[in-house]
This record gives structure tokens, C-alpha cells and sequence, in this order.
């Protein structure tokens, strides 16, 4: 039936979808202009600044530095995360709800205050401008995702798994391995994914602590704010493109691992 | 681990494995807090018998299967297997199977390495390990599902899964927790035989724990009754249901007319008045009251206030002049006719079919 509040919901979801595609159809185009500066839409076409971005010894080493920061903070995460899920079910109630707002905190509070924090901590230890410190303060930004979402598939398996295993004759790491992580993996590896979307898209904590050597945002911050041609239009579409086919895939693996033990 | 120790449990396992071994409750009680779930239980379970805690929910048998199984520790008292005090030995160590309540199948593995689980973590050779899986698969009638994964079965092949996993090692004790509450009607009933039948087969003393007093008197060699963390009555099925110690027994084992002894006379109206002293109702199970043809003298009158179709048999509800409320199941192979709701009817009963209760 077409009621006009329908239609009404039709057009605003329309409206909204548009809304959040709209720079990236405008950038997508921008990144296969032939033009020297960036401008929409393009006067000529071509690969040009794609050429540019996969040449530039600088655009890559910021690209290298931001997968390899990314990926670290991610396991750190993903590691810490996971065992904190398991962790949190075997406190009461009252140290649970606790822990876990501690633990979600750093997705609520702004990444400016955090990276503010950070800032002056690395001062006082003398560690800013390091790989390291970025990767820590990366891993706490993305700790909230994988407690959720590791959190979420573990509501959705049985807690008689680990003591079954323990019953068969698993010592309680043996358990731990064979029967409560491989129903999780699905769900792990989701939020690993997350948290490395968090790391290599964050701009403001990496802007303190990173100043002499570029993280891939910051390397892009930096360039628009001097001189703005179509290499960061081919970027943003080539990691559009990229993120969107990760996310997806985590998408799909968060989905099964909340869903998968619920008929067992 | 050390390969020493490892060496040690592998032993210990071994000296358990001998055949079939006793459970014994030593005063076992289990606090949470100020919660008694379990009271200075004692239990003597026989090698290779089948006994069954059967109790309401809160009654503590689930509790006192945890504590065999290792999963929670005693507050005071201690549980033997065989001769071995196994207070301080963690799960992995008391080479006991279970049936949990959930199938607790682990879900990314396939049926057959399910099976074959506790015999990997006991080091089993792996053609020992298929030859032993397959034979517990054709046991449990499941020969041609290895290769299915638990997600792919119905609610009783699961089931029989579980089975097939808990007694795979033979382990000497086999605990079950609720293990066939999950299943419809049909399919507990099949599976219950399946139980027996494993039973007689393998030896393994079991314990099973269930709420459902049916379930417990078609499976048990002794039914152990609990209630508030305490055993009630330890007796085979029959002794239990035909003797039953307390109301709360002759209650929760099948149905019963209670006839209060002190209270109104009751007892004496329905020519039931050799009570025992001391003893303060008497139970009366519905199938022991009988109709008689009205030119007959002798036993009493009630009136019909219900009758109800039950399949095999007929149910009456009944009200006696004394203000009583019995309830009466009578075979349908019966002579007499139906009576009408409301129409009177002469019963009576043999006073040894009425149990003194004294609690």
C-alpha cells in the first residue's frame, strides 16, 4: 500500500543515503580528472594521480606507517578485548557493570581530549612522536568496538562449552582454546577489522603525537592545508573502496557470530 | 604441563578406569551466602547403579552434580569416586562422562570429533580413536552422521551426540543433567530406553538429575528424593511410590489423595482407622480406590463432582459426605457404567493400600 507516509519515509531515506554518499561522488569522479588542481567535475580524465599517489615515496611511507600502526593496534585491541569479554563474565554484577563502562569509555569521549591525554603523558616520559605511543593510544580508541562486538557473540554461546571441555579432560587453557575461542573466531576477527578502521582513519590523536613522521590522515590534513590537487581525491576513492569491502566482510562475520550458536 | 605430571594424571585416569566405581556424599552442604543449597547430604551411590536425584527446582541436585563433576566446590563434606576423595581434583582429573542439559556440542566441530574429544585429550592412538568413535556412533545409532556438523542435526540426534561423547572414554561414572528436558515427549520417551539400554550395556554407574518424577521411576534402580537441599527418601521407584515416607514424597511421586488423620475424622469416614500412632495423614493413590456395585454393603459414598477421559483409564473427582476430596483413576476395562456428575457412588479401599505418613 502506497499511504503518503510511506512515501514520505521513502524520499527522507533517499534523501539521506544521498546525503551520505554525495562526497563520495563527488570525490570519486575528482580522482580520474586529468586537471592539475582539483575541481568539480573534471575538464579531462586519467589515471594520473593514482600514478602520483602509488609513486610518491612520501604518500607511501605514510600509507606503510598508517598499515603498520593500524594492524598492531588492532591485535593490541583485539587481544586485550577478547580477553576482557571472557573476563567480564566471570565477575558479579556490580564490578561488571564497572569495568565495562571503563572499557566502552574511550568510544564516548571525544579522540580530541584522549589525544590531549596522551599528549601530556608521552611529555612527561618523553615518548611523542613515537610509533609506539600512537599505537596504545591507537589500541584504547579501539578496545570499545571489540568488547561489543566480541562481547555480543559471547552472550551467544553456551557457557557448558568451556565446562564440557573441562569435564572430557582439558585443563582449563586447553578449554579456554578448544572450546569457548573457536565459536568466538568469527566475531574476533570482525572486530579486528573495526579496529583497524578505527586506527587508520584517525586523524586528531596522530596530529599530536605524530609530527614528524606522517601517518597516512595526517599526511592528507597536511597536503590540503598547502596545496590542494586531485592525489588525495585518488586516495580517498582508493581506500573508499577498500574499506567498504572490509567493513562488509566484518559486517557479514559480526552477523554470524551473534547469530550462528542461537539455534544449537 | 610438564611431561612428569602429565605422566601422572594419564596414570591416575588409568587407575580410575577400572571397570564401574561408587560415588559416596560424606555430609556434603553447599552455601552461597546465606543460601543452603545443599545441607549435609549423604548418598551412597553403588558401582554401576543408575540413581537419580529428582527433586524441585531449588532443591540442590544440580548443585551435588556440579560438585561431582568438579564445577563447584563443597562448603564443608567431601565426594568420593571409587576410594579417591576428589574435593581438590579439578574436572579434567575425575574421569567422569556428562550429558549436559544443553548438548554443550561443541559447534565447529564435526559429530565425530565431538566424539572423539575426550578421547584426544586422553592421548588415545588415532586409529584407537576412530575404531572406538565409530563404535559409540553405531551404539547411539548414528553411524553415517560423522561427518555432520551439530548445527546440521534435529534435537534428538544431538542428543544421542552427547551420549555417544559422554561414555565414548567408558568413563567408571556417568553424570546426566536434565539431560532429556530439552526433548519433546516422544522423543524423551525414545531416547529414555536408549538411556536404559546403554546403561545395561556399558555398567557405568550413573547419576542422572531430573525434576520429572515420570522420568525418574522409568529409569532409576533408586530414586534419591530431594527437597531443600536435603535427601528426602532414598528407595527403589516402587518402594517410593508405593511407600512413600512424607507427604512431600507421596506428593511429588505420582498423584495421591492425602486424608488428613487428625483433622475432621476423615480417615475413620472412609473406613481407613488403623492408623499407625504417630502418623499424621494417609496416602491413598487414585488407583487404589474402587467402585462397587450400590446393592453391595460396606465402604462409603462420594459424590461425582468430575469425570475425565484419560485414554487407558478414567478420572473421577469425588466429594465425600465428610466434606473430603478424593481423586479416584479407575482402569476403563470395568464392568460398571459410567456414572453421571453429581450422581452418587459406593467406594471403598483396602486399608494396606493406604500408606501412614508421619511427616
Amino acid at each position: 500500500m502506497r499511504s503518503p507516509t510511506r512515501i514520505l519515509a521513502g524520499l527522507l531515506f533517499a534523501l539521506a543515503v544521498l546525503f551520505l554518499f554525495f562526497p563520495i561522488l563527488i570525490v570519486a569522479p575528482m580522482s580520474f580528472s586529468g586537471d592539475r588542481f582539483l575541481g568539480f567535475p573534471p575538464r579531462s580524465w586519467g589515471l594520473t594521480w593514482y600514478q602520483t599517489y602509488f609513486s610518491d615515496p612520501g604518500w607511501l611511507a605514510a600509507t606503510w606507517r598508517s598499515l603498520r600502526i593500524a594492524s598492531l593496534a588492532s591485535l593490541i585491541a583485539t587481544l586485550v578485548g577478547t580477553a576482557s569479554v571472557v573476563g567480564l563474565a566471570r565477575l558479579s554484577g556490580r564490578w561488571r557493570a564497572g569495568v565495562t563502562g571503563m572499557l566502552l569509555a574511550p568510544a564516548i569521549v571525544p579522540n580530541v581530549i584522549i589525544a590531549l591525554g596522551v599528549f601530556m603523558l608521552a611529555l612527561r616520559f618523553g615518548t611523542t612522536d613515537s610509533e609506539v605511543t600512537l599505537i596504545l593510544a591507537h589500541s584504547a580508541i579501539g578496545l570499545p568496538f571489540v568488547v561489543m562486538i566480541v562481547g555480543a557473540a559471547y552472550r551467544q554461546t553456551d557457557p557448558m562449552l568451556e565446562k564440557a571441555a573441562r569435564v572430557f579432560g582439558a585443563g582449563p587453557l586447553r578449554a579456554f582454546w578448544t572450546a569457548t575461542v573457536p565459536p568466538l573466531a568469527p566475531g574476533i576477527l570482525a572486530a579486528f577489522i573495526f579496529a583497524f578502521f578505527v586506527s587508520f582513519d584517525e586523524l586528531v590523536i596522530a596530529l599530536f603525537l605524530m609530527g614528524g613522521s606522517e601517518t597516512l590522515p595526517v599526511r592528507i590534513w597536511n597536503d590540503l592545508r598547502f596545496e590542494i590537487n586531485p592525489t588525495i581525491a585518488a586516495i580517498s576513492t582508493f581506500f573508499v573502496v577498500v574499506t567498504v569491502l572490509a567493513m562488509t566482510l566484518a559486517e557479514v562475520l559480526r552477523i554470524r557470530a551473534t547469530r550462528r550458536q542461537g539455534s544449537n | 604441563m610438564t611431561s612428569m605430571s602429565l605422566m601422572t594424571v594419564t596414570s591416575e585416569i588409568g587407575a580410575m578406569t577400572q571397570g564401574r566405581a561408587p560415588i559416596r556424599f560424606q555430609n556434603v552442604s553447599r552455601a552461597f551466602g546465606s543460601v543452603v543449597a545443599l545441607d549435609d547430604f549423604c548418598l551412597d551411590v553403588k558401582a554401576g547403579e543408575f540413581v537419580t536425584l529428582l527433586g524441585p527446582s531449588g532443591s540442590g541436585k544440580t548443585t551435588a552434580l556440579n560438585i561431582v563433576a568438579g564445577f563447584d566446590r563443597a562448603t564443608s563434606g567431601e565426594v568420593f569416586i571409587g576410594e579417591r576423595a576428589v574435593g581438590a581434583l579439578p574436572p579434567e582429573r575425575r574421569n567422569v562422562g556428562m550429558v549436559f542439559q544443553s548438548f554443550a556440542l561443541f559447534p565447529h566441530m564435526s559429530v565425530f570429533e565431538n566424539v572423539a574429544f575426550p578421547l584426544r585429550m586422553r592421548k588415545v592412538a588415532a586409529y584407537e580413536v576412530r575404531a572406538r568413535v565409530e563404535r559409540t556412533l553405531e551404539m547411539v545409532q548414528l553411524g553415517g552422521y560423522a561427518g555432520r556438523r551439530p548445527g546440521a542435526l534435529s534435537g534428538g540426534q544431538r542428543q544421542r551426540v552427547a551420549l555417544a561423547r559422554a561414555v565414548v572414554a567408558e568413563p567408571p561414572v556417568l553424570l546426566m543433567d536434565e539431560s532429556l528436558s530439552a526433548l519433546d515427549l516422544k522423543l524423551r520417551e525414545d531416547l529414555q530406553e536408549e538411556v536404559r539400554r546403554l546403561h545395561r550395556t556399558l555398567g557405568t554407574t550413573i547419576i542422572f538429575v531430573t525434576h520429572d518424577q515420570g522420568e525418574a521411576l522409568v529409569l532409576s534402580d533408586r530414586i534419591a528424593l530431594m527437597n531443600h537441599g536435603r535427601l528426602c527418601q532414598l528407595d527403589t521407584p516402587t518402594t517410593l511410590y508405593d511407600r512413600p515416607a512424607s507427604r512431600f514424597v507421596a506428593d511429588f511421586i505420582g498423584r495421591t489423595n492425602i486424608v488428613p488423620i487428625d483433622a475432621g475424622d476423615h480417615a475413620a469416614a472412609i473406613g481407613l482407622s488403623n492408623a499407625p500412632d504417630g502418623a499424621v495423614a494417609l496416602s491413598l493413590r487414585p488407583e487404589k480406590l474402587r467402585r462397587q456395585p450400590p446393592a453391595f454393603g460396606g465402604g462409603f459414598e462420594a459424590i461425582v463432582q468430575d469425570v475425565t477421559f484419560k485414554g487407558a483409564a478414567t478420572e473421577f473427582r469425588l466429594q465425600t459426605a465428610s466434606g473430603l476430596s478424593l481423586r479416584m483413576s479407575e482402569a476403563r476395562a470395568t464392568a460398571l457404567a459410567l456414572p453421571e456428575i453429581g450422581q452418587t457412588v459406593r467406594l471403598n479401599v483396602v486399608p494396606e493400600d493406604a500408606t501412614p505418613l508421619y511427616e
